[in-house]
């Protein structure tokens, strides 16, 4: 399947979707949507490794060309991935279709 | 089960029936338009819908363009493929009625689906999916 778009999902502790903004403009995205969430992490595995993970999450959706994808990707891991504060996961999803997207150079709809 | 029970052979549910693809709906549209983007996924055979609140990331100088508002309402609904193009036509309309009923959708394919009532449900092909009689239709090619 040859997709246009990749749907870039970051999660990140409650707080830092801002650096993945700024980490993902970087790399040529224009704009997200942030939806909140709550993390389920298993507490074995916290104990073992003596992090504390904050419960409280969000979500960054990120629609991207695929051209760039990876360097987002790249751009978030860097920006805030697991290394920073925000604790971040991301993984892309392919995107069959698109509706209501500015291209560039295209005129955005008026309000009537 | 008695040993006089005679075991059915499992016959799995994509040999006897034709799979329509599913996808997942996402709709990200200005605060108060998720019940309209509701009305519309009900109308174009969506099995369910999921409304979750969220806030956009774009620059303060590019909402009066855009989008006159931070706050987001995400849908997620699962749609059989077939019924993506008239959904896909019904919103293009919408969004192109004001700058307050813009948005964007975009369709993620689902790969699997956990049992087979999960799929007719998703699908919503209850009602009116038929097994195809594979073996008969082998035996008309074979008269003819």
């Amino acid at each position: 399947m040859n997709n246009l778009y990749e749907c870039v999902v970051s999660i990140v502790n409650h707080g830092f979707t801002d650096l993945v903004m700024e980490a993902s403009r970087g790399a040529g995205a224009k704009g997200g949507t942030v939806i909140s969430g709550h993390g389920t992490s298993n507490k074995d595995v916290t104990d073992f490794f003596g992090v504390t993970i904050t419960p409280e999450k969000d979500i960054v959706l990120i629609l991207v060309p695929t051209a760039i994808r990876d360097k987002v990707l790249a751009a978030i891991n860097a920006g805030a991935g697991m290394s920073t504060r925000g604790m971040g996961i991301s993984f892309s999803l392919p995107v069959n279709d698109v509706v209501g997207l500015v291209k560039p150079g295209e005129e955005p709809v008026q309000n009537k | 089960m008695s040993d006089n029970e005679v075991k059915k052979p499992f016959v799995s549910y994509e040999s006897t029936h034709r799979l329509r693809h599913l996808l997942l709906v996402t709709t990200i549209v200005p605060s108060g338009q998720s019940q309209a983007i509701i009305e519309l996924n009900n109308k174009n055979e969506a099995a369910m819908c999921v409304v979750s609140m969220g806030k956009g990331t774009l620059p303060p100088e590019l909402h009066t363009v855009l989008m006159p508002t931070e706050k987001r309402e995400v849908i997620f609904s699962i749609l059989r493929e077939d019924c993506w193009p008239s959904y896909k036509q019904q919103l293009e309309a919408r969004f192109a009625v004001s700058k307050l009923s813009k948005g964007i959708a975009y369709t993620i394919p689902i790969d699997s689906v956990a049992g087979v009532s999960i799929y007719k449900m998703l699908s919503n092909t209850r009602l009116f999916e038929k097994p195809i009689n594979i073996e008969k239709k082998k035996g008309r090619k074979q008269d003819e």
